[in-house]
């Protein structure tokens, strides 16, 4: 009977313990949302995951950007998709980047930034962009 | 006993889906971005060409700016009775690159007289004219190396030969007998900054050609002259 009372407590205190622990691991989630596209692009490519189950990573490839590129601008979506259980905000950093001026590349979010409250999967898309300049290489 | 290890395992496990939970969760992304630059070079026309001092003749094929150079001009009248001092046609190039460029030159010149009096590569004055680098995007501090001796009617670029009598653009290469073979006539260093290539602007050089009329053998006489330019 002791044992029995001790087996229940401890049953409900790991449950609730792992009730706390889900509600605090589904706070915030960044993934993909969906296949990218490119489009305008001479010689590039991207790389990304369709399923939104899928972490976000992507590999892009502008290709050639030089004038011999005569398309209009070299054009990237990527699909981000962004869950959280409270007010969230998305940021974004550059790294990596030598020798670039991070002023000829343009990114957007096409949705709203501004601090929401969303529960479940909420696709947002970004833009990336790069028109083709005569850029000294 | 046995509950009591049950319970473990049980708990066990809900540690697992616990652990698994949280290592699900993903709060960053990476977007990995590359692209390239080639070289490029480019020639265009840089506007209509201008043909002075011709007698007959008038040009089949004008440039137009920022199209593709195909000119086509008929000098007319070459022989004495033209008394023009030079026949001169000015045609106008439009060049751009984001790299180091070089444009040579190759010329073909083909008349139908047999002796030594017909028309000749010598015979056709040839030079590159002042080089201008202005406008917006354009790289107005690069330097350029004009090979040629400038406009061929120049007096200091030819005069009449005093033995033979026969006038003779005697510069180096002012004449289309030193293009024979493709050869370097224009170098320079890069020409546009990073600008989208709707940006119409460039290096302007005119290409001036030129003829003295003279007591030439009759014929007719054909002139083919290809300019390329390469970014080495």
């Amino acid at each position: 009977m002791r044992t029995n009372a001790f087996s229940i407590s401890l049953l409900f205190g790991l449950l609730l313990f792992g009730g706390l622990g889900n509600t605090f691991a589904q706070t915030f989630d960044i993934a993909s949302g969906g296949l990218p596209t490119i489009t305008g692009a001479v010689g590039g490519s991207v790389t990304g995951s369709s399923s939104t189950n899928s972490n976000l990573s992507v590999t892009i490839n502008f290709g050639e950007v030089s004038p011999a590129n005569k398309n209009n601008i070299v054009k990237v979506i990527v699909p981000i998709a962004i869950r959280s259980t409270s007010p969230y905000k998305v940021t974004a950093v550059v790294t990596g980047a030598t020798n670039v001026n991070a002023k000829a590349r343009i990114f957007l979010l096409r949705s709203s930034t501004t601090i929401r409250r969303v529960c479940f999967s909420s696709p947002r898309t970004g833009a990336l962009l790069i028109p083709p300049r005569s850029t000294t290489s | 006993m046995f509950k009591l290890t049950k319970f473990a395992a049980l708990a066990v496990l809900l540690g697992t889906f616990l652990v698994a939970d949280i290592s699900a969760q993903s709060t960053s992304g990476t977007v990995n971005m590359s692209g390239t630059v080639s070289k490029f070079v480019e020639i265009n026309s840089g506007g209509a060409v201008s043909l002075a001092g011709n007698s007959g003749g008038g040009i089949t094929a004008n440039g137009s700016v920022n199209n593709p150079l195909a000119v086509v001009v008929n000098l007319g009248e070459l022989g004495p009775s033209n008394t023009s001092s030079f026949v001169v046609a000015d045609v106008p190039l439009k060049l751009r690159s984001n790299a180091a460029y070089v444009m040579s030159m190759i010329a073909t010149v083909s008349s139908s007289g047999t002796t030594t009096n017909k028309i000749g590569a010598s015979d056709i004055g040839f030079g590159l004219g002042a080089v201008t680098r202005t406008g917006v995007g354009v790289n107005s501090t690069g330097t350029d190396t004009n090979t040629t001796a400038n406009d061929p009617t120049l007096v200091a670029n030819g005069s009449i030969n005093a033995t033979s009598g026969r006038y003779e653009f005697t510069a180096t290469r002012s004449n289309l007998s030193a293009f024979a073979a493709s050869t370097t006539a224009l170098s320079g260093s890069y020409i546009m900054n990073a600008v989208p290539r709707s940006n119409s602007n460039g290096l302007n050089v005119p290409a001036i050609f030129a003829v003295k009329p003279q007591f030439y053998e009759n014929g007719t006489t054909t002139i083919a002259v290809t300019f390329t330019v390469t970014a080495p």
